[in-house]
Order: C-alpha cells, then sequence, then structure tokens
C-alpha cells in the first residue's frame, strides 16, 4: 500500500485545477513529442527505494518533454542524447539527476523526501500545502471514498474522518444520514456547509464516483472563510478535475445482493396466543376462546406447532434486493485546455417493503473543464473554466419515522394471528376480519400489509433534478497574482406523486371510501457571484505570504421560483399508473395550492492573510462579514474572525538530533468563530396569516370565510447564532513517514442558538426565535497511520483514528432551563423524552431511573423503605404496587416518588467513535478490512406503542417479564399496556446501550494486469466485497446506528426537532450486502 | 467611502419582501382586515373541537351528575373527567392553550379596532368590537370554569401575569359583555353562526348566575364547596362600575322580549334525529306528525342562539375540528352495524347517561316527553351489543340523543353502492360534493356536520324566571312540551326544570356547582348499575369518591403541570398534586 498511497497522491487534480506549477509529468504520453534525433543513446536501468523497485517513477531527459515512466519491476528505457541529465523522479522522494556518460546502464535508488510530499488541501477559495495547515482540516482521497461502493458519500466518510459523526437516517434507499461535526453543536440542523467545486450543495445528489477529494474543515479557523453558514463545519469537495495528457477512461461497476442483517424475533402465533392470555390472566380475567376467531382446525394447527401464522415484517423482506452503480470517468487535455468527464447511474433496492417498491435511482452526469486563454511565457494570464453537474434523482419507497404512520412499526406490532390473505388470495382485509370477529378482539386489528400497498405511503414517487453551472475567469497579470471571478446558476425541479385507492383497514374509521391522488412540483433557480483576488509574496526571502480578498453574493427569491400541489379523488381509474389528477370525476381538486419561493438573499466580504517563515512558522487571519436577509436592518451582520498558529518544530535545528526516526513535528493552535443564519425569514416581523387555521364555517356547509390573524410574537433583535472554536493539534510523522500520528484538542462552544422555546399558552400564539442558548463540546481526536512495505512488495498499512466528544448545554434562556422535545415519540401519552437542559447533553433522555423489579413482600416493604418512607401511598405505583412492579428510585430523596424523581436515563450520542481500518496488498491481490465503532450513547427503544392496548404483537424480550420471584430483575410484570405506571412512565427499561462496532466493508480484490502484462488495460482489477458484514453490539433491536429522530417535532409550531434522536421505533436497518465489482482503467 | 457605498447597496439587496403573509405592519388597517380578524377569533370555537375530550363542553357534559366517563379502558381522560381526577401530566393542556389563542386574536382586535378607519357605519364597528368582546368573554368564561385560577391576559403581547383572582376575572367577563351588550346594534344576527347582542345579554345572565352564586361564600376551597348558597346582588367590573341584579334583569328581559329568538313548536323538532333523511325509519319518529328537524337543509335554528358550526372543510390535515367531533365522541361504541343501533352512529361511547338522571327525572316529572326525547334505551334499538370492542368502562343502558351522530337509510345507491346505511346524515342532506376528506364521503369520523347549541332560547326564559324568580319563563318552556304550569316559584323548581330541559347541553355541571349541591348530586352516581366490557357491574368509587373529589378541587381541574414549568408565577390548584387526583385505571 505504501506505493499506492504515494501514487494516490500523484493524482490530486488540484494542482493543476488550481494552477500550481507541477513538475512532474505523469504519463509516457509526451514520448510522442520527441523531436527527430540526432544522436542517440538507449539506457535502461531500475529504479528501487529502500524496499523494493518504484513502479511509475519518472525519467526524464533534463528539457525536454522525453520520458518515461517505470514498470512493474521499476525498469525503464529511453533514448536521450548523449550528455544530457536524467531526471529521476516520483512523488515522496527527492529527485536525482544523472549525468549521462559512457554508461547505459543505471541503477538508480531513490531517496524518500522526509519532508513529505508537498500535499496540498483545500482551505476554501483555494489550496494550501499541507504541512503549512494551521487548522484542522481532514483530507479523504477520492479513490478511498469509492473503494468502499457506498451509496452515499457520507456512508464512506462513516470511518476515515475522526471527530465528524455520522449516523444513518434510514436504512432506506435514498434517505440521507446525520451528520455533526464535532458534537452537536446546535438544537437546530447540524447538517455541515457542503461545498461543492466552490459551490453550496447537496452531498447527497453527487455520485461519489466523481469525487477526487473531500476536505473536512472542522475547526473554527478552517472554516471561518465560510464564516456565515460554517458554524457546522465544513466539508468542500472537488469533483475530478482536467488532466494534460493522454486521455484516460475509467470504468467501474458493481453489483450487490442486500438483505436485513438481523430480523427481530417476534413471537409466533402460538406463543402471542399464550402471552395475551397470560395477560389477561395477571389482570384476573380468563383466557381468550381463540376459536371465536378462528376455526378449530387452524386452532389446532397453531397449538401443534404446524401453523406459525404470520411473521409480518418478515412477510415484506426483500430478499437479495440489488444495488448497481455504473460509472465511466474521462479525463484528458492538453496544457492549454484540459476536462474531465463523469458518467454515473446507481440504483438501490430496499430491503424492506415488499411489495411495495421501495428504491432509488441517481443518475448524474459531469463536466469539467479549463482553458487557458492567453499563456506568456510561462505565466497562465488567462484562463477560463466551467463546471457542470447535473443529477437526477428519483425514490418511492415505505413510510418510516415515528410511531406514527411507520410501515416498519406497524409490522412490528401487527397480531400474527391474522393471516396475509384470505381464501380467494386478496388481502385478508376489513370484511374478513370482521366476519372472523376479529374486531370483538380488538378494534383496531388490521392487516398493516394491506394497509402499506393502499396508502399514499406505499404509492409514491419523487423526483428531483438539479442543475449546477459555474463558470469562472481567473487572470493573472502578474506571477503569483489571480483575480478569480465565478459565476453560478443553480436550477432545481421536484415532482411528486402520491395515490391511494379506496380501502377500509379497521373498525375504528381506518378507511377511505374514494381513491385520491396528490401531485407537487415545484421549480426555481438561484444565483451566486464570488470575485476574489489572491497574491502570494515573499519579504526578505523568507517571509512567505499568500493573501486572498473576496466578495461573494447569492440570491434566490420571488420570481425564481414556484411550487404548486393538488389532490383531487373520484378518480376514473384505480391504479398507480393512472393516478393523475387529470384522471378524476371531480369538478374542481379537493386541495390545491402554489407559492413562490421567499425571498432569500446573503452578502459576504472576506479576507485571509497566511503567513509563514522557512515554513516553520506559520499564522493566518482570517475575517469574515456576512449580511443575511433572514433578519432585520441593524442586526443581520455578523463578522467572523478567526487566527491560527503553527510551528513546525521537527525544521528547528535543534531537532536534527531526532531526524533519525522523527520525520516530522508540527504543533497547531487556532481560535475562530463562525455563524449560522438557518432560521426562518420575517421572523423579527408579525406576520398574518390567512390559512386553515383561520376560517370559520358560518352559514355555508360547502365553504368557509377566511379570517387572518398574527400568528408569531415578532423578535426584531434576533440575529446570528454564533459558533467559537479553539482548536490544539499536533502532527507528527516518524521512521521516515511510516508512521503516522496527528491528535487535536478542541473546544467549541456555540451561542446565541436560535431557539424557538416552549411558550406560556396564556401568550396565546406562537412564539418567534430567539437568541436563547449555548452548547459546549469539548474532544479529543487521534489519528494514527502506519503503511510499510515489505522487501518482497508486500505493502500493508493500517489506520486508526479516534474521537471523544463531551457535549453540555451551557445555557437555555427560559424559565425552566430546559426545552422538552420528543413528544409521544415512544407511545400515545408518554410526553416528552429528551431535553435540552443546562448542564446535559442535548437530546439526553429524561425519564426515572429503575432499580429492578420488586421480587417479594419483604423486597417490596425495603424498597418503600428506602424510597417512600415506608408508605405505599408514596410509590408512582400508589397503593396497589406489589411484586413484580418496577422499583422506580427516589432520586432526589424527598420520600416521594414523582415527576421531580425523572432524570438523565440516557444519551444518544457517543462518547468515543473508532475507525480502524487494515488494508494490504500484494502482486495484483489487494484486501481490505474497514471497521467503524461508536460508544457510550444509548437509544430509547420500543416496538410497540405499549401504550395503546394490550394486543400489539411483542419480540421474545416478553419472555424476561417478571412472572414470579426471581425470573427477573429489569422488565415489571406483564400487564395490559395501558394500565398501571411500570411501562408508561418512561423509565430506563427503554433506555438501552448502543455500543457497537460495525466491520463496515471487506473487500478482496485482484488486478488481472499482473496475470495479463499485455493486457490492453492499466489496470483490469476485479473485485469482491461485502458491507456490514457483522456488528458487535449488546443492542436488542435491529441496528444500533439509530441518526433518525422519529418524526419529532414541536408540539406548539410543528417544526421538527433536530436535536431529538435516538429513538428507535422500528428503525429501517442498514442492509448487508454482497457485491461484486470491476475497476476498468484504459 | 466605496465601502459604505457597497454596504449600503447590499443592504437594499438583502431586504426581503414576504409575498405570502401579510404583516403587523400593514394588518389592521382597513373594515375588511377587521372582519378577518374576527372571523379568525370564530375559528377558535372549531379549533377546540379538534380536542373535543380537553373542552369545556365536553368535560361539563361528563363531569356533570348526569353521565359517567364511559369510552374503553384507553380512554382514561373520559374517565378522569367523570371522577373529577387527573390522567397525565397535560391532560387538558390542548384547551388551555387553544382557548387563550382565541384570546389573544381577541385582544389584538379589540385593542386596534380603531386602527382601521373606514368602517361604513359606527353599527358596523361596534358590531365587530361587540363580536371580539362576547366571544372573548365566553372564551374566558369557559377557561375560568375549567381551572378556575387563570392568568388573566387582555393585551395581545407575552406576559406571565399571575393567576387573576375569580373577581378580577369575572369583572373583566362581565364587563366585556356588558359592553357588546350595551353597543351591538338591536338586531338579531343574519348570518347563522354570528353573535348578536342578545347572545351577549344571554351570556352576561349565565355569567351572572355562576359567578354570583358560585363564588357567593368566597374564593377559597372551603367557601366553593359550603352548601350555603346565597348570591351575590352586585359585582365590581374591572371598569371600576358595578353591575347589578337589576342591571342583569333588564338585559334579560330585553333579550326574552327583542331579541326575536322564539321556542321552536315541538321540542324533538330541536334534534337531529327528526331530520328528513332519518326520521321517517326512526321507530320513535316514524310517523308522528309535525316533525321536522328546524335545521333540515340548512334553515336557521329559531331558538338556538349561540353555537358552533361546522361544515364539510375538515379534514387530517388541516383540522377536523371544522367537523363535530363531539358527536362522534358520544357516539355508539363498538363499530356497531349501522342497522343494529339506528339512527344512531359510530363514535367512541363517551358520556353514558347516568342511571340516576333517568330514574330522578321518571320519578320528577313522569310525564315528560322529553325523557325519551333526550335519551335513548339501547334496549330499544333494533340489535344493540353491549361492550363495544370488548373495553367498554361505565356503560349503561342509555345514550344521549341531543348531540348524537345520527345516521340514515342510504337512498342514493348510485353515489354509495356499497352502503345500505350511511354513517351521518349530513351525507345525503348536503350532497357528495366539496367534502375535503374524500370524494366520496362516508367517514363517521368526519361527516357530521351539524351545529353544536351552546345556548337555545329556552335557557334564557329559564335564567329569566331565575334571575326574577318567576314562573312565567319556567311556564313556558313546560307549555311547549305540554306539561302542567306550576304554580309558584321555587327554586327546586327551577332546578329541575334546568336539568330535564337543559339535558346534555353542558349547563349542569356550572348549574349544581353554582346552586351548591355539586357533591351531594355527583355522589349519587356512585354504586349506579353499569357494564364492564359488556358484563354488568357496578359504577365503583376511585380515588376517594365523587363527593370527596369535588370537596377537594370544587370541580376546578388540575392546571396543566407543562403550563406551571414554564411559567414563573403560575401555581397548582388546590387538590391536586398527590395520588389522590390521579386516575390510573378502571
Amino acid at each position: 500500500m505504501h506505493l499506492n498511497f504515494r501514487k494516490t497522491a500523484l493524482l490530486v487534480g488540484m494542482f493543476s485545477a488550481f494552477g500550481l506549477n507541477h513538475t512532474l509529468q505523469l504519463s509516457a504520453a509526451s514520448v510522442d513529442a520527441i523531436a527527430v534525433v540526432q544522436q542517440s543513446k538507449k539506457v535502461t536501468g531500475t529504479v528501487t527505494d529502500g524496499t523494493g523497485p518504484v513502479i511509475g517513477a519518472n525519467v526524464l531527459e533534463k528539457g525536454t518533454t522525453n520520458g518515461v515512466i517505470t514498470d512493474m519491476n521499476g525498469n525503464f528505457m529511453l533514448t536521450v542524447r548523449p550528455g544530457s541529465i536524467l531526471v529521476v523522479s516520483y512523488i515522496g522522494y527527492q529527485s536525482q539527476e544523472i549525468k549521462i556518460g559512457s554508461q547505459s546502464i543505471f541503477n538508480v535508488q531513490l531517496k524518500e523526501d522526509t519532508e513529505l510530499l508537498d500535499e496540498v488541501v483545500v482551505v476554501g477559495y483555494g489550496v494550501q500545502k499541507k504541512k503549512l495547515v494551521t487548522g484542522a482540516t481532514i483530507q479523504v482521497k477520492g479513490d478511498d471514498i469509492a473503494k468502499l461502493n457506498t451509496t452515499n458519500v457520507l456512508g464512506a466518510l462513516q470511518s476515515q474522518t475522526p471527530g465528524v459523526n455520522i449516523t444513518s437516517a434510514s436504512g432506506q434507499p435514498g434517505e440521507g444520514f446525520k451528520v455533526n461535526i464535532r458534537g452537536a453543536g446546535t438544537n437546530g440542523s447540524t447538517t455541515p456547509l457542503y461545498i461543492i467545486d466552490g459551490v453550496e450543495g447537496d452531498i447527497n445528489a453527487i455520485s461519489p464516483a466523481d469525487i477526487e477529494s473531500l476536505d473536512v474543515l472542522k475547526d473554527a479557523a478552517s472554516s471561518a472563510i465560510y464564516g456565515a453558514r460554517a458554524a457546522n463545519g465544513v466539508i468542500l469537495i472537488t469533483t475530478k478535475q482536467g488532466k494534460a495528457g493522454k486521455i484516460q477512461v475509467t470504468y467501474d461497476g458493481y453489483v450487490g445482493w442486500q438483505n436485513v442483517y438481523k430480523m427481530p424475533d417476534l413471537l409466533n402465533a402460538k406463543q402471542y396466543m399464550g402471552v395475551m392470555d397470560q395477560i389477561v390472566f395477571n389482570t384476573g380475567g380468563s383466557p381468550y376462546n381463540w376459536t371465536n376467531y378462528m376455526s378449530q382446525d387452524r386452532y389446532n394447527a397453531i397449538m401443534s406447532g404446524a401453523d406459525e401464522g404470520t411473521d409480518w415484517l418478515d412477510a415484506i423482506r426483500n430478499k437479495n434486493a440489488i444495488t448497481t452503480n455504473h460509472s465511466i470517468n474521462i479525463v484528458g487535455g492538453s496544457e492549454l485546455s484540459k476536462f474531465s468527464t463523469g458518467i454515473s447511474y446507481y440504483k438501490q433496492e430496499g430491503i424492506l417493503g415488499k411489495p411495495v417498491a421501495s428504491d432509488f435511482q441517481r443518475a448524474t452526469v459531469r463536466l469539467n473543464s479549463e482553458h487557458i486563454l492567453w499563456k506568456k511565457n510561462n505565466l497562465d494570464v488567462i484562463t477560463f473554466g466551467e463546471n457542470l453537474y447535473y443529477n437526477h434523482n428519483q425514490r418511492s419507497g415505505i413510510t418510516t419515522g415515528n410511531q406514527y404512520g411507520n410501515d416498519i412499526s406497524n409490522m412490528l406490532r401487527a397480531n400474527p394471528l391474522i393471516p396475509i390473505y384470505n381464501a380467494s388470495g386478496d388481502y385478508f382485509m376489513y370484511d374478513d376480519l370482521k366476519s372472523a370477529g376479529w374486531f370483538n378482539y380488538n378494534s383496531y386489528t388490521s392487516n398493516p400489509i394491506a394497509k402499506m400497498v393502499n396508502t399514499q405511503g406505499g404509492n409514491n414517487l419523487s423526483k428531483n433534478y438539479g442543475l449546477t453551472m459555474s463558470g469562472f475567469l481567473k487572470i493573472q497579470p502578474i506571477e503569483n497574482l489571480i483575480l478569480k471571478s465565478q459565476f453560478t446558476y443553480k436550477q432545481s425541479s421536484n415532482s411528486w406523486r402520491g395515490y391511494s385507492p379506496a380501502y377500509k383497514i379497521n373498525d375504528q374509521g381506518d378507511m377511505k371510501t374514494g381513491g385520491s391522488v396528490s401531485q407537487s412540483m415545484g421549480t426555481g433557480w438561484n444565483w451566486q457571484i464570488e470575485n476574489t483576488v489572491g497574491y502570494k509574496f515573499n519579504v526578505l526571502t523568507n517571509n512567505h505570504f499568500d493573501v486572498l480578498l473576496g466578495q461573494a453574493f447569492q440570491k434566490s427569491g420571488f420570481g425564481m421560483g414556484e411550487s404548486m400541489d393538488a389532490t383531487a379523488g373520484d378518480l376514473l381509474f384505480s391504479e398507480w399508473d393512472k393516478a393523475w389528477l387529470s384522471n378524476s370525476a371531480a369538478t374542481q381538486p379537493t386541495s390545491a395550492g402554489g407559492s413562490p419561493w421567499g425571498d432569500n438573499a446573503l452578502a459576504s466580504f472576506f479576507g485571509r492573510v497566511n503567513y509563514d517563515y522557512k515554513e516553520t512558522y506559520m499564522a493566518s487571519i482570517i475575517l469574515r462579514t456576512d449580511g443575511s436577509s433572514n433578519f432585520a436592518r441593524g442586526h443581520r451582520w455578523g463578522t467572523f474572525p478567526s487566527f491560527s498558529a503553527g510551528w513546525v518544530v521537527s525544521n528547528e535545528e535543534w531537532m536534527k538530533r531526532s531526524s533519525s526516526w522523527l520525520d516530522f513535528l508540527k504543533l497547531r493552535a487556532s481560535w475562530g468563530q463562525n455563524g449560522n443564519c438557518n432560521v426562518a425569514n420575517f421572523q423579527y416581523m408579525a406576520t398574518v396569516a390567512f390559512d386553515d387555521y383561520g376560517q370559520y364555517p358560518f352559514g355555508s356547509k360547502n365553504s368557509s370565510t377566511q379570517g387572518g390573524y398574527a400568528n408569531i410574537v415578532p423578535n426584531s433583535d434576533l440575529t446570528w447564532e454564533t459558533s467559537e472554536q479553539l482548536d490544539l493539534g499536533i502532527d507528527m510523522r516518524f521512521l521516515s513517514g511510516r508512521l503516522a500520528f496527528s491528535a487535536d484538542y478542541y473546544n467549541k462552544k456555540t451561542k446565541d442558538l436560535l431557539i424557538r422555546p416552549d411558550q406560556l399558552g396564556s401568550w396565546g400564539t406562537s412564539g418567534a426565535y430567539i437568541n436563547g442558548g449555548t452548547v459546549e463540546n469539548k474532544g479529543l481526536e487521534v489519528a494514527l497511520a502506519w503503511n510499510d512495505q515489505t522487501a518482497k512488495g508486500f505493502k500493508y498499512g493500517a489506520n486508526l483514528n479516534f474521537a471523544y466528544n463531551k457535549n453540555k448545554v451551557t445555557e437555555v434562556k427560559n424559565a425552566k432551563g430546559f426545552i422538552e422535545g420528543g413528544y409521544d415519540v415512544l407511545a400515545q401519552n408518554t410526553g416528552y423524552v429528551s431535553r435540552m437542559q443546562v448542564g446535559k447533553p442535548i437530546g439526553y433522555f429524561y425519564g426515572y431511573k429503575t432499580a429492578g423489579v420488586i421480587q417479594n413482600a419483604t423486597d417490596l416493604q425495603q424498597y418503600l423503605n428506602e424510597n417512600c418512607k415506608g408508605l405505599a401511598s408514596n410509590s408512582l405505583q400508589g397503593s396497589n404496587i406489589q411484586p413484580g412492579d418496577l422499583k422506580f428510585v427516589d432520586f432526589n430523596g424527598d420520600g416521594v416518588i414523582n415527576s421531580d424523581d425523572k432524570t438523565q436515563i440516557g444519551d444518544p450520542h457517543p462518547d468515543v467513535t473508532l475507525g480502524l481500518s487494515l488494508n494490504c496488498e500484494y502482486k495484483g491481490i489487494d484486501l481490505s478490512v474497514t471497521t467503524y465503532g461508536a460508544f457510550g450513547q444509548q437509544n430509547l427503544r420500543s416496538y410497540r406503542k405499549f401504550t395503546d392496548g394490550q394486543w400489539e404483537n411483542y419480540t421474545t424480550e416478553v419472555f424476561d417479564y417478571w412472572h414470579g420471584e426471581g425470573t427477573s430483575n429489569k422488565y415489571p410484570r406483564l400487564l395490559p399496556g395501558n394500565s398501571g405506571v411500570n411501562l408508561q412512565q418512561i423509565s430506563d427499561i427503554f433506555s438501552e446501550n448502543a455500543d457497537y462496532l460495525r466491520i463496515q466493508n471487506i473487500t478482496l480484490g485482484y488486478d488481472f494486469k499482473y496475470l495479463w502484462k499485455s493486457c490492453p488495460f492499466q489496470q483490469l482489477r476485479l473485485y469482491a466485497s461485502v458491507q456490514n458484514l457483522f456488528t458487535f453490539t449488546g443492542y436488542k433491536g435491529m441496528d444500533p446506528e439509530i441518526g433518525a429522530n422519529a418524526g419529532s417535532r414541536d408540539q406548539s409550531t410543528y417544526e421538527a426537532q433536530d436535536w431529538v434522536q435516538g429513538i428507535d421505533v422500528g428503525f429501517y436497518p442498514t442492509p448487508r450486502t454482497y457485491m461484486v465489482g470491476v475497476n476498468i482503467k484504459f | 467611502m466605496v465601502l459604505a457605498f457597497v454596504f449600503s447597496s447590499c443592504e437594499d439587496m438583502l431586504d426581503t419582501t414576504n409575498y405570502t403573509q401579510m404583516t403587523t405592519e400593514t394588518f389592521p388597517e382597513k373594515y375588511e382586515h377587521a372582519q378577518q380578524m374576527l372571523t379568525a377569533i370564530y375559528q377558535n370555537l372549531s379549533q377546540v373541537s379538534a380536542n373535543p375530550q380537553m373542552s369545556f363542553f365536553y368535560l361539563s357534559t361528563l363531569a356533570s351528575d348526569d353521565n359517567f366517563g364511559g369510552g374503553g379502558k384507553n380512554d382514561k381522560l373520559m374517565q378522569a373527567e367523570d371522577l373529577l381526577c387527573n390522567y397525565q401530566n397535560d391532560m387538558l393542556n390542548q384547551f388551555w392553550t387553544d382557548r387563550y389563542t382565541g384570546i389573544f386574536r381577541a385582544n389584538n382586535l379589540i385593542n386596534n379596532i380603531d386602527n382601521c378607519k373606514d368602517y361604513p357605519s359606527q353599527d358596523a364597528r361596534n358590531s365587530i368590537l361587540g363580536g371580539a368582546l362576547t366571544l372573548r368573554a365566553f372564551y374566558y368564561y369557559e377557561l375560568v370554569s375549567q381551572f378556575g385560577r387563570i392568568p388573566l391576559v387582555t393585551i395581545a403581547e407575552p406576559t406571565d401575569p399571575e393567576q387573576a383572582s375569580a373577581a378580577a376575572v369575572f369583572g373583566q367577563i362581565l364587563l366585556d359583555l356588558k359592553t357588546a351588550s350595551d353597543i351591538m346594534p338591536a338586531q338579531k344576527a343574519t348570518v347563522d353562526g354570528e353573535v348578536d347582542k342578545y347572545i351577549a345579554e344571554a351570556l352576561l345572565a349565565r355569567t351572572w348566575l355562576y359567578y354570583t352564586g358560585m363564588y357567593c361564600n368566597g374564593e377559597e376551597i372551603s367557601a366553593l364547596t359550603n352548601t350555603n348558597y346565597q348570591p351575590l346582588s352586585s359585582v365590581k367590573l374591572a371598569d371600576g362600575s358595578t353591575l347589578t341584579k337589576d342591571d342583569v334583569v333588564k338585559y334579560i328581559d330585553d333579550c326574552v322580549e327583542h331579541s326575536g329568538y322564539s321556542l321552536v313548536g315541538d321540542f324533538r323538532n330541536l334534534w337531529a334525529y327528526t331530520n328528513k333523511c332519518t326520521k321517517d325509519d326512526y321507530y320513535y319518529t316514524k310517523g308522528v306528525s309535525g316533525l321536522k328537524w328546524v335545521e333540515d337543509d340548512n334553515a336557521m335554528n329559531p331558538e338556538s342562539m349561540f353555537k358552533i358550526k361546522f361544515n364539510k372543510l375538515a379534514s387530517w390535515q388541516t383540522t377536523i375540528g371544522y367537523c363535530n367531533q363531539y358527536n362522534l365522541h358520544f357516539g355508539v361504541r363498538g363499530g356497531q352495524d349501522l342497522a343494529k343501533t339506528f339512527p344512531f352512529g359510530q363514535g367512541w361511547g363517551a358520556g353514558p347517561v347516568a342511571p340516576n338522571l333517568v330514574n330522578d327525572w321518571k320519578s320528577a316529572e313522569p310525564n315528560d316527553i322529553r325523557l325519551e326525547a333526550s335519551i335513548q334505551n339501547v334496549n330499544k334499538l333494533p340489535a344493540y351489543n353491549r361492550g363495544g370492542w370488548a373495553d367498554f368502562v361505565q356503560e349503561t343502558d342509555y345514550y344521549m340523543k341531543k348531540n348524537a351522530p345520527i345516521s340514515a337509510v342510504n337512498t342514493d345507491k348510485a353515489t354509495y353502492p356499497a352502503n345500505d346505511y350511511l354513517p351521518c346524515f349530513e351525507i345525503l342532506m348536503y350532497g357528495s360534493s366539496n367534502w375535503s376528506n374524500d370524494s366520496k364521503p362516508v367517514n363517521f369520523q368526519l361527516n357530521n356536520i351539524h351545529d353544536l347549541v351552546l345556548l337555545r332560547f329556552a335557557d334564557v326564559l329559564l335564567m329569566q324566571s331565575e334571575l326574577k324568580e318567576s314562573i312565567t319563563g319556567i311556564n313556558r318552556v313546560r307549555a311547549r312540551v305540554g306539561l302542567t304550569p306550576i304554580g309558584a316559584y321555587s327554586l327546586k323548581a327551577l332546578q329541575n326544570e334546568r336539568r330535564w330541559e337543559l339535558a346534555f347541553e353542558g349547563t349542569r355541571w356550572n348549574d349544581i356547582r353554582r346552586w351548591h349541591i355539586a357533591a351531594d348530586a355527583l355522589e349519587a352516581q356512585a354504586g349506579q348499575p353499569t357494564y364492564l366490557a359488556g358484563s354488568p357491574d357496578k359504577n365503583t368509587a376511585h380515588n376517594g369518591g365523587y363527593k370527596a373529589r369535588y370537596n377537594a378541587t370544587a370541580g376546578f381541574f388540575k392546571i396543566p403541570e407543562k403550563q406551571i414549568s414554564l411559567s414563573k408565577v403560575l401555581t397548582q390548584n388546590p387538590g391536586w398534586g398527590t395520588a389522590e387526583g390521579e386516575y390510573t385505571g378502571w
């Protein structure tokens, strides 16, 4: 892997994209350019380093374009003029010059450049040598992303970026990830700012195959150049750029088969009947007479085990669901004109939801090119370029999310005694249920598959089309003074259609008498312009300055976009393909809407000075000012400064002694501020709404009179949320670069959080946002990498990264000092489960602590003595408390168990995340293993809506419920879910440790180029890979990685509560995928 | 300077316009705006109806001595309201929040009424202001009746005031109603559903009777539950003036004499079961001459004064409060075939009629046709199944008729081929078009759209009798149902007359409280025969029993804990916060 690592670095397209001088000739193509040689001499040789041959080293006749690269064995052959000089170079090594004498065979041993490469990283509006970077950034190469074959770029980042916490928001195809960089710093969205080729964009719309490199700016100083919107950190994505040289075509493709990794153990028919009987028995009733609902034959078959009933979740499994990807990339050009093109198609089927088609498809086209319009001497005076990206996504799926309308939850909870189909092969639905008498058992009894296929949740298709076009002009009047102007136009459109036929599900009115269809469409565009001036100069030789000044403006708004939606019933046809608004017999839609895109603008001015002295002492100052249209005049401008400094200690004279083992040592420190204006516009005015909540039906049965009302309490003082961060870092490399180590400590404080505190009901209207809170994240990130190669050419490497984060809310500006969220997310009437509270981690779970289950009368009295002043009436269960009840802990010690005893019972945020990857390569065979783990977090899980009735199915965990002394010390005695407080009150019995370590990817590949040397390909690699092979976890749910917030919404404003997460009520799990693929390079 | 220019031009570019909403900078400034603001205040009637189980109307029905809680084992809130208990922290929070939303909207209009300059006449302005004052007063009346100690907010700004004394709250309510009565034009409302001068006068009388009775011994729990009944005769209003009983008599006399509201000829024609689509198939109304629902085909009911209007626009996406959710809750439990329970439609079985009411009624007024006109004995239904959904709690043999969902035999097979019966007669009466929930609506949850009457002229007559201690009003009401006139006024006669005439109309709860007879009246429910999941049972005491709960709380419910925790000053009502007040299950 040693050499691969270097090779990868070699391919960095940034050299060319940003006009840096690159000294290396990258291909042998230039051999074509050899002029007629009068005299010539053939020279041959082998290039090696300390460990073996160097493949792909550049051998060039100095001062010409005549050169070759070394082959597999490090050999080269070149015809040169006698007396010329050979330049042998390879990235990561010191170049050597060899005078051609009489000798014609040269064995060259390259020495490693211990300064390491002049590797560059993207820093926003430019690039910087990695060794001079003073902030905390991580670069991930496009190849390393592509290698993992994930649908989404973020899926591949998980294990490679310490401090970037990425969790799947749902395993359903096309649903993204929840991302936070260095801990959740805000109650709002923690999504970082994604900048794709200089333009704010959507990471979900981009194909991993198009990525050249991805840079994560973690500390405030690094991201300060994007001040306004950088409070959550910035991820810079550079797509593949053109390169001069022979045209290179690559094809990458794979096909994979996905399956559910772990199914829950639901009760089968017989077990279910047993548990239901037990429940009524425990409450003094007599067992069910099951033959009231089924034939004696079926009953017998169930009791004998011949009929296990319906496993609803298993019934909707889509076994061996296909995932496939094809991408073609073409790169090429001349010194003056370069291009890069990529076309990708991706398709993924869902593993759950059958017969509903749950799938996602994405097609992308990328065209990047750059042209030097005027070249004077060696100076690229005028350069023009453009980046064009088009994506077409479409998806359909089942409903996931909160406890309501969640198809997976519906399957988990459904009665296993209900058949899927009736005798005539139709769904066993209302009439069947009714005639079988099931509504006398429970009026909510239903067929959840029939429900899924008959509602819009199972009949929908959404499409998104996005086009980003940007063009730039770069003028370099004198060397190192670059004026750049970039204009971007973005267009996006979307449509959605959902259909529901007539259906009748249960006896509680879940029904629809006529089919209906909904369609919505939106389209719009926006633009942005950016102008920068950069100048690099030296003062007194050793003082290097790199100065940048810039301005940007972006605008979207009225007249630039609009959306419409409508719903109609009375459909002429009753099938999905023919469900359109026009195919309605009704004279008008049942609802219709149309609205413009809101006005939105952001104006910015920024500047940056990078300074270094002999590449040993570095400092950087960044200042950015942004004005956002989301705030009132006088509150809209925010200024975000940052300072950072670095010291390459290993450059010091007095460090030479240790240079034998320590190659590089840099210390870094940075401090900066970033902003966040992610809030709805017009919060500074009291708006008047004319909506559905302002109508009244006076005399008419057919129409209402529309009224208007002020709908918020305005806050004209509202301003930016600000994130402030201190970062201290160290980077080291040892043993000729084989071992690398870096570590960062940070303290990030997000102030003036944009929150909409729960307000008094007596205000009578929604409150506006206020700047009302502070969250602190402190943490440590460590990355260790080892890369080496044995004498026999066995290359191997290991990367370990580790991140620790501690999250704490330090201020909430309301009367209570906390905000509540996650209302009724686990089950009806369970109230709030999440809190954002001073002194606690954001979104921690709030409830009762329990100390096990009361086992017997003595135990009961002891519990009462210790917690309830000996009185049953002081217990939460009241005077009826008995063995089998939970021991709710008297947390505040007042001898009475009540809501004052609720406290922290979990925290959805991991303390530690860990990524470990191992790889090796030998003679064309490569093997890599990637693992990712998260530790210290809890999930709140319930696969049953336990307060909704006693008839929902259980998992086999029900056998661990207390049923007599010594049978359980965790779960209480079985009671109908809706009686007694044991289950109704949220306690730590729902909070489970969700630590996990996942073997994310194992790939074994072979490059047939090694076997078939004469093949026309530069690479012909076949591989097999498995994703999500195994998860080490004690978590009992299907998947411990829960990024979803379970659809939690604010109770008064109905806005999504991003900070509520870790709730598992039936989560669409991440699949296990076996795949085979091919990489071909022409 | 360049920079300054750049920045200032940026400021202009950063200014944005709201194209989809007005702002309070320009609203209200026209007559039209004032009308729109008033409409949005009325909307609160619908808003609260979306969660009827938390509303005062519903609570006062279930909490009264005439009804139990009912519903299934899950519907603990229904049972808790009957038992004067609490269930979960924020059982009634929705009502608290929603009602204050209505109050906020009213405050906004009342305080900005004169921002609008183009009223066509002073009467037009006064109609709007009077409407807003009346609605605000009504909203406060319900809130204060339900919670007792509430913050009094009369400005449209965020504040966190301490709970006001009842004297202060009622000083404001009575002032609002008096002002509305004084300024509104002497004209009956022409738009169905709007309030007018006479409705304000009648609500003034209703509020007066409640306040002067309930608080005649003081505001402490002991005073409120004391059985001494000596109503106050004058009240100090919020503006410092004094309102006397004589003033109130003047207003109620005006209402009786000049309002134009009148008693409907046949008592049964007030209720939806006499509608034209149903009455000929219902054994009770079939072939009875003179029966015709006064609201047939959306006609204006001459007797109903203040009401909540409903229409076809209810939907799960907006609010289901635009249809009559009270009907649904009071409907027949168990998803029973409509044929078996005809003409009563499906619902959740809230508020079973307490047998003690039936017994009292039969013995006090054996010839009263209103008994059968108001109460359905399930044994007379075609094939009623007890124990609906196998979990019916506090079921009795009786359902309320007045606000029940009413079904109809399907006479439109062309449109609804699959149905023999339609769950709501409104589907036939108002046609299949324009329903927002479905194109061919057959939805028992959303298709009940007949009015919920909150105030009838008969109530005005009875209040007049009570205030003047005269027999005129009582005897007009009795005459309509063919009962012999009473000879002399007595409180007992008045109390009985109100109980029979106004049964299940939301007035009984405050009546027994203000007369200081609540504790004993409620206790009469204890031990009454009921069914539990279909099996005979008794209405057993919970949480210490009705009387104890009443004496601990005076019938004021628990202030939502959420509001207390959000406020710096709110405190909990007496009688709450211990296990005694917390209902955990039947």
